[in-house]
């Protein structure tokens, strides 16, 4: 399988996604992992239409990306991960959906949030989330388009 | 008269207006919104909600989005409604220089397409254009 970028973004498929990420990692395969969005059919056709034809986009439970973890690591395409929210990527990893790499986009928790960067704010729930994937070996990185400086989790935990 | 909004990535809407009332002077009815990463989807989706209902005033709104598959038009475009609300993606120039001059009238689709093709007819690879005026010339001249 190749994971090309597992990523944390509130907007899931938007302009960062499409005109940058996309063509940057030569990504074939979107898969959006978003439990609500996977419901709803007109988000879900919204969000593709920006989408070029080239490229596959998938919406899926959590449960169903954590059943398709086998026949993944035999893929041989390109993958994007997206998860609208931080728990859904750790729900994932903890069911065995196991990534080295989290990318933070943009996330904008609620309520007694830590902002890590202009576009990632996160509670302190999120945060010992991070913190537990980080232990586990996950590198953790926050960067919105490939422009910009990476910065580690490591920074905020020192 | 249908309402106009403009949504864009962060202060684009606004200068399209400021630019556009410095070459035609104060423009009327047109509510501009901006997106900026600082701001969480289930906000700015309020924000888009509120502008769309404010400025209908019975004819429809017209929403002007910068990029089509960008947030704020995948945000606008939840709000799509016959009759109600349309959305052009790729507002440029021309297009709110041409709202200042018409008289925004319905149906809204008709007036929506009406904004499209005009937008679209003024993206130009201006040496084509050259080239085919000199050519219109030279046949007339012949």
């Amino acid at each position: 399988m190749s994971l090309v970028l597992v990523r944390v973004d509130d907007r899931l498929i938007h302009g960062q996604v499409t005109e940058v990420w996309v063509p940057h990692l030569t990504v074939h395969r979107i898969l959006v992992v978003d439990d609500r969005v996977a419901q709803d059919s007109k988000e879900k056709k919204i969000l593709t239409l920006g989408v070029s034809s080239s490229t596959q986009v998938e919406f899926l439970t959590v449960k169903q990306l954590v059943a398709q973890y086998p026949k993944l690591t035999q893929d041989k395409t390109r993958i994007l991960v997206l998860f609208g929210r931080m728990d859904l990527a750790y729900q994932v990893y903890i069911q065995g959906f196991h990534y080295s790499h989290l990318n933070l986009g943009n996330i904008h928790e609620e309520s007694g949030t830590k902002a890590l960067s202009p576009s990632v704010c996160v509670n302190p729930g999120s945060f010992g989330q991070l913190k537990t994937l980080a232990q586990a070996g996950v590198t953790v990185t926050l960067q919105a388009i490939p422009s910009e400086r990476e910065v580690s989790l490591q920074e905020f935990l020192k | 008269m249908i309402g106009i909004v403009v949504i864009t990535h962060g202060q684009l809407g606004q200068e399209f207006i400021k630019t556009a009332e410095t070459i035609v002077g104060p423009l009327q009815g047109i509510v501009t919104l901006g997106t900026n990463r600082t701001q969480g989807v289930e906000s700015l989706k309020q924000e888009v909600e509120k502008v769309i209902r404010a400025s209908d005033q019975g004819e429809g709104v017209l929403v002007l989005t910068d990029m089509f598959g960008g947030t704020p038009s995948n945000l606008s475009l939840a709000f799509l409604e016959e009759e109600k609300v349309e959305v052009v993606t790729g507002v440029n120039l021309p297009m709110i220089l041409k709202l200042s001059l018409e008289k925004r009238q319905g149906p809204l689709k008709e007036f929506a397409q009406y904004v499209r093709n005009y937008g679209q007819r003024n993206i130009t690879l201006a040496s084509e254009i050259l080239k085919a005026e000199v050519g219109a010339v030279r046949r007339q001249t012949r």
